[in-house]
């Protein structure tokens, strides 16, 4: 069978097992022993959210981008892990006492305020959008790959499927079936890593592959081997970054504190109900989420070396293009590999540079987005481990998108909708409007799949720098302060967030030419500056507060109560 | 030419008197009987002076009528009738009135007689039947049941109201004017006190209060009052078991409207389920109760023949387990000496909805005081332990869950009831929330209603949870209602019996569920699932239109639920087999569960952010 | 030929204006037959009961059981109907069946419960004997029930026609077995029970039961 058989026959089967799991499921969750049994076991709910936490983007780009950028792409890594143990350990245990279900329930009444409340609605829908989005040219990527179709025409696929996994088929929630997606996507991600380490190093575990010697004889270290190799075709080399310190530290810490309020996970910590289960699945879960991140790296530099070992050939003048390897012709008629032939000699030379510029000597462009998917075939690896890497990319956009996509659908038709604008509308159609609104979103962020990359990457900056310098601190303070009030809270996060966009409108949309580390303030770049947006936000926040009147009596009491170190009711607080 | 029918023969050989007799009787029996029909279309051409026949009952039930309309007997299979004038040769008094048709067998006359000479025992036992129901107290009883009206039908009176500053004379004076026996107090349309002739005999002149005083002085204050939609069943009870005589009735936005009195019920009672509980509040020893409580299946099952509303047979079952579980306290006080604090008896699950049924258990506990002593809880255990074992006495079985007053668990101080919710409230495990459905519908039933507003004013607080309506709403969604992908019916099947639909537990329930939801996200400190939706009009948490819909739904499917007493297949209780619905009432019924999915998906939907 | 043609006329003259009487008014005849089989060629009657009715009522004392003493083989029957050769022996030849059927029956206004199956029976008995048992009217409360049932709606189950299931439809006592004479007393009570529901008895006529 080829590859394509296999992939429609793994696909095929799990997701034969997801729709069996929530059938079995529904089925099971009324009976005594589930009920004598207390629910899902912590492991379980622990490998649901790690599924839930991992996107297509985790999945798919993650490795990409550190393939293509070295150690700068390190700070996804460092930004997302560090988002969930934010998320994990200062969020969700308080929001849980506070008893609210949403962030943006939380800051409705934490600053009694249905100003405040809309705010945090509307940014979360945002946020959700440029999730979604990304998960979309995920699918898309990997549709298109197997089933030999254009990117387009695969988002528009994955549109569909998506749209009826998530919407029409109901499956969000059952914790099950996101149990058996994360061990799909893991084991998906790790079977390649393993057999690609194992060939090339020798080590058994990518991680230790990872920093260990090349296996082909030469005794040199893979990390040389992959310096050497960009530094020879003009790229900066793989293990220096590029960009200054304070700036991975701003963007790590803004992708951190934007991924903090991802609102489709903290759900994952409410449903369980007892509170020393949570913690514990909150561990499991990191642990499960390590298990991938600690591969990316690997797999990003096994990825790249293989690669420019293939189109270079070994000893680095060529490949001819005739002679090219199957997955190089594969991945050109989806579009995301190309070749122009610019000296005419037949082969193929990948280096530094702008392909798009004739004057460059880079003949081939690259999509970052296929070095996982390609991983295997440029390894050339059996082919059911191409079909199964296949699966696991659409099971770790599935279970996200699924999650952020009832988000985006319950806070327009319940929270904007039926608690807002128009309070009398029936059961049916706010169910209906939710439909609505998802397939909405659905096709939007299918757009913004199609559509220029680079405008995705700006809006995922955006996305980022507003939540860290407006959602963020009005949370923090909102939970360790019991003194801070409305007035503080809005000023700060009108204040955080006008600078941010301020910032990034200037650089992204305004004068884009003027984008570089001189022109920055304090060198920190446009994805990194919510960072300061932040800070500006609490300082704003706490000076405002100074003049403004008092928190009322009983909110300062309710945040004391969340507060209080033993028990999360109020019985023994008393 | 005649020959013997087997089953016929065998039926009115195992009745008396035949049972008595040589089995020649029961085969001459048998082999002169006409049978017919009886049905409401010829229930006149029976029963005629000019030609007096033996009837024997051989299916359905008939009500046997006298001259003024009153309720002799009740008529089922094996019951005889028409022999009084067969005896006597008296024009025949009584007529009759078909419940439900059926078979009956008739005897000629002369048959009658052949078997009178032939057989002695014969004649003897309808001789003595004769007699037997000549001097049994006739069971009266009006067909239209006038506990079922409401208060607006039965009260004609306009208020007579005065404001407080008025003076006792003032009062006195407008009581003789308008010719009443009490006044309403009122402050700006607002309902404050009571005062009666009673009160006038009592509190002024017997007390020497000067009639100048302010009528504030000796008024009844926060009295009792009743709305004008509700029941005069509901009136009676109140009266009943506060042994008060005068209910100010008031509209729905609390104006008062009139006065009844205890007369104006009595004028309308002749003897009723009603007048049960009224005994019941009196009864003087267990042995009493127990005996008065055996009356209680009889009672409503011809009650139940007469109503229309459904809802009523809960909430007159559910004020017949009060009256009792009332007594019981009152008569364990009177044996142990009263209680050494104060303490709040409730109840819960069915009882609390005011949806009992004949076959429910218990469901109580008992609220007591924060500052209480080991040994005082001594005395509160043996009061739980005496009531709920003399209520299993009495028909309402022990709760096999244990939530009984007789249990430790349930018999706690305000702060530990407090601190029971909190722990199913903050870890809401399936366990904590299948104690939820039953602890959160409560009822105050007798004691100390400080202790038990006390105990609600903390759950309300504690309740007020995001999380925990998740989990609710989740566990809502768990039992599905029984509607496949195309519309069709889902069946369940046991070993034993036929394909069947359980209304209660795929439908009533879970609307019960999702009121109590609705009910506790709003803060509605009531109940019954009825009342609860009514209530629920008041917030935008849900829609006026759904509200109706599952008001609707609700009372359809406790409607048919009625039905699945007199299905003869053998299915479980509750249970309806859908082929034996018309076409009509399966599109219904489809539509019902359809709605009840609906509201259940919003539930998720809004309040566990859950599927679509 | 003109004779046969006349007979025919006259048939439905007579028919015509039976169905228009009132259902109270004419004595009824309602016949059950016990047979070995559904084949009317093959298979052969085993007994017959048969119970008169008039004016609404079932008259029992009007009643016979006939069991027919020369059937040639009672195969499996027997379990349903219970009756076995010792029983047989009680019977009357086939012939004596056959004459007193055609005289209860001629004329009559007959009732069964499923008529074509036992009409059929009973067209190959009096054919067999040349015995002339034409009723005036047949009417068979099973079509009855089918009719009440469609006309509300109903879909109609397998066994949802059967004997016991109408019964149980109007809450009619469940009678054990099926011995002739039980059943056509059982069908009786069935056809009261059906012009009971159909309404207006004392006006109801026999049109609205064909």
């Amino acid at each position: 069978m080829d590859v394509q058989g296999y992939t429609f026959l793994i696909v095929g089967l799990s997701f034969a097992l997801y729709i069996g799991i929530a059938i079995w499921a529904r089925a099971g969750s009324t009976n005594e022993f589930y009920v004598a049994g207390g629910g899902v076991p912590p492991v379980a709910n622990g490998m649901a959210t790690a599924a839930d936490w991992m996107s297509a983007a985790s999945f798919i780009s993650m490795a990409g981008i550190i393939s293509f950028a070295g150690y700068d792409g390190g700070v996804y890594l460092m930004g997302w892990t560090g988002g969930y143990v934010l998320l994990a350990l200062c969020l969700a245990p308080y929001l849980r006492k506070f008893g609210k279900f949403t962030v943006p329930d939380f800051i409705g009444d934490r600053y009694y305020s249905q100003l405040a409340r809309i705010v945090a609605i509307l940014c979360a829908i945002f946020i959700c959008f440029t999730y979604i989005a990304g998960q979309m040219r995920g699918v898309g990527v990997v549709f298109s790959r197997f089933l030999e179709v254009d990117v387009e025409t695969g988002v528009y696929i994955g549109m569909v499927i998506v749209f009826f996994y998530a919407v029409l088929g109901g499956m969000k929630g059952i914790t099950y079936t996101q149990v058996a997606q994360y061990c799909v996507l893991v084991f998906a991600y790790l079977v390649p890593a393993i057999f690609i380490s194992m060939m090339m190093t020798g080590h058994l575990f990518p991680q230790t592959g990872f920093g260990a010697t090349l296996a082909d004889g030469s005794n040199v270290y893979l990390m040389d081997k992959l310096d050497g190799l960009s530094t020879e075709l003009g790229f900066s080399q793989y293990t220096e970054g590029s960009k200054s310190m304070i700036d991975v530290f701003a963007i790590t810490a803004a992708l951190m504190v934007g991924t903090a309020g991802l609102p489709h996970v903290i759900v994952r910590f409410f449903t369980v109900p007892k509170v020393k289960d949570t913690r514990i699945s909150a561990a499991w879960t990191l642990v499960f989420i390590a298990i991938v991140y600690t591969t990316a790296p690997a797999v990003a530099a096994f990825a790249r070396v293989n690669m420019i070992d293939t189109i270079n050939g070994k000893d680095g003048s060529g490949t001819l293009y005739e002679e090219a390897p199957a997955w190089v012709k594969n991945w050109e008629r989806t579009g995301l590999i190309q070749f122009t032939d610019k000296n005419g000699d037949g082969r193929m030379n990948y280096t530094a540079g702008k392909f798009s510029d004739p004057a460059s000597t880079n003949e081939v462009e690259i999509d970052r987005d296929i070095m996982v998917l390609a991983n295997p075939e440029i390894a050339d690896l059996p082919a059911w481990v191409i079909a199964l890497v296949a699966a696991g990319g659409i099971a770790a956009a599935l279970s996200t998108t699924a999650g952020l996509l009832l988000v985006i659908s319950t806070s327009v038709s319940h929270d904007l909708l039926k608690r807002t604008l128009k309070p009398d509308i029936s059961d049916k159609q706010e169910l209906l409007a939710a439909r609505l609104a998802a397939m909405i979103a659905i096709a939007i962020s299918a757009y913004f799949g199609i559509n220029p990359p680079g405008f995705v990457a700006s809006v995922v900056a955006f996305a980022f720098g507003l939540a860290a310098s407006s959602f963020f601190p009005a949370i923090i303070m909102g939970i360790f302060s019991k003194t801070m009030n409305k007035e503080g809270a809005i000023a700060g996060m009108v204040s955080g967030i006008t600078f941010t966009a301020a910032y990034i409108i200037y650089f992204k949309f305004v004068s884009p030419e003027l984008n570089t580390p001189d022109n920055w303030l304090f060198g920190i770049s446009p994805e990194g500056i919510g960072t300061i947006g932040m800070i500006v936000n609490f300082v704003v926040a706490a000076l405002v507060l100074k003049v403004t009147k008092e928190t009322p009596t009983e909110v300062q009491e309710m945040v004391e109560s969340i507060r209080s170190p033993k028990g999360s009711g109020a019985a023994h607080a008393h | 030419m005649s020959c013997e029918i087997q089953d016929i023969v065998q039926f009115v050989g195992a009745l008396p008197p035949f049972n008595q007799l040589p089995a020649s009787a029961s085969e001459y029996f048998t082999n002169h009987l006409e049978i017919i029909y009886l049905s409401t279309e010829n229930q006149h051409d029976w029963l005629q002076s000019n030609k007096p026949q033996l009837y024997l009952v051989r299916s359905g039930h008939f009500d046997l009528v006298n001259g003024k309309g009153e309720l002799i007997t009740r008529l089922a299979s094996g019951d005889y009738f028409g022999y009084p004038s067969l005896l006597t040769g008296d024009a025949i008094q009584n007529r009759l009135s078909v419940q439900s048709a059926g078979i009956v067998y008739v005897l000629s006359q002369v048959d009658f007689d052949y078997l009178r000479r032939e057989y002695k025992a014969f004649e003897q036992y309808f001789v003595r039947a004769h007699a037997n129901r000549l001097l049994s107290s006739h069971y009266k009883q009006t067909s239209d049941s006038w506990t079922e009206r409401r208060i607006a039908e039965l009260m004609t009176r306009t208020a007579v109201t005065l404001e407080p500053e008025a003076s006792i004379r003032d009062a006195a004076k407008a009581m003789s004017e308008a010719r009443v026996s009490s006044i309403m107090i009122t402050q700006s349309d607002k309902l404050i006190g009571v005062i009666t002739d009673r009160d006038l005999r009592n509190r002024v002149l017997a007390a020497e209060v000067s009639p100048e005083e302010s009528v504030l002085s000796v008024m009844t204050h926060k009295p009792k009052y009743i709305f004008e939609n509700n029941r005069v069943f509901s009136a009676l009870h109140l009266m009943l078991k506060h042994n008060i005589h005068h209910l100010p009735v008031l509209d729905e936005d609390r104006k008062p409207l009139g006065m009844i009195t205890s007369t104006d019920l009595l004028r309308q009672q002749k003897s009723d389920p009603v007048q049960l509980i009224g005994r019941l509040y009196k009864a003087e020893s267990v042995v009493l109760l127990k005996r008065l409580a055996a009356e209680i299946p009889d009672l409503l099952k011809s009650f139940s023949n007469n109503i229309d509303d459904i809802s009523l047979m809960g909430k007159l079952l559910s004020g017949l387990s009060d009256a009792l579980t009332s007594r019981l306290i009152q008569l364990f006080q009177e044996e142990f000496g009263n209680a050494p604090c104060d303490f709040a008896w409730i109840c819960f699950g069915s009882q609390a909805r005011e949806e009992q049924t004949l076959h429910s258990d218990q469901d109580n506990g008992l609220v007591l005081p924060n500052t209480i002593t080991p040994e005082q809880r001594d005395y509160f255990a043996r009061m739980g332990q005496y009531v709920c074992d003399h209520l299993h006495d009495c028909g309402i079985v022990h709760c096999p869950g244990n939530i009984m007053a007789s249990n430790p668990e349930c018999r706690g101080s305000a702060a530990q009831w407090q601190h029971r919710f909190a722990k199913w409230i903050t870890e809401p495990t399936p366990g904590a929330m299948l104690n939820c459905k039953i602890y959160f519908d409560i009822r105050f039933i007798d004691g100390c209603r400080e202790l038990y507003s006390e105990m609600m004013t903390g759950l309300a607080k504690i309740s007020r949870n995001d999380l925990f309506y998740a989990a609710m709403a989740t566990d809502i969604n768990a039992n599905t209602v029984p509607i496949g992908l195309f519309n069709q019916f889902k069946l369940e099947k046991t070993r034993t019996s036929n394909r069947y639909l359980d209304l209660k537990k795929r439908g009533v329930v879970i609307i019960n569920d999702i009121a109590r939801l609705y009910a506790l996200r709003a803060g509605i400190a009531r109940s019954n699932t009825l009342e609860r939706l009514e209530a629920l009009s008041k917030h935008s948490l849900i829609s006026k239109k759904d509200l109706f819909d599952l008001k609707d739904c609700w009372r359809f499917l406790t409607q048919l639920r009625l039905r699945t007493q007199i299905n003869q297949e053998g299915l479980p209780g509750n249970c309806i087999n859908p082929e034996d619905l018309s076409s009509l009432e399966k599109h219904q019924l489809k539509e019902a569960f359809y709605l009840v999915k609906q509201a259940q998906q919003a539930c998720a939907f809004k309040f566990a952010r859950g599927s679509l | 030929m003109l004779k046969g043609c006349l007979y025919l006329a006259r048939r439905w003259w007579q028919r015509k204006r039976l169905l228009k009487q009132p259902f109270l008014d004419l004595p009824i005849v309602v016949i059950d037959l016990e047979l070995t089989g559904l084949d009317a060629k093959q298979n052969e009657i085993v007994s017959a009961a048969w119970v008169k009715m008039e004016a609404g009522r079932i008259q029992l004392a009007s009643s016979a059981h006939l069991i027919n003493a020369e059937v040639n083989d009672l195969a499996q029957s027997p379990i349903y109907h219970g009756i076995c050769a010792d029983d047989m022996q009680k019977g009357v030849p086939t012939k004596q069946l056959a004459s007193a059927l055609a005289e209860v029956m001629h004329n009559a206004i007959v009732v069964f419960h499923h008529s074509y199956l036992d009409m059929a029976f009973i067209r190959v008995l009096f054919h067999q004997y040349q015995y002339v048992g034409q009723p005036v009217l047949i009417l068979d409360t099973m079509q009855i029930e089918r009719k009440r049932l469609l006309s509300q709606g109903f879909e109609l189950g397998q066994d949802s026609l059967t004997l016991d299931a109408c019964r149980t439809r109007y809450g009619l006592p469940q009678y054990t077995g099926h011995h002739a004479l039980t059943d056509a007393v059982a069908t009786a009570e069935l056809l009261l029970a059906q012009c009971h529901k159909i309404g207006q008895l004392n006006e109801l006529k026999f049109q609205r039961l064909v």
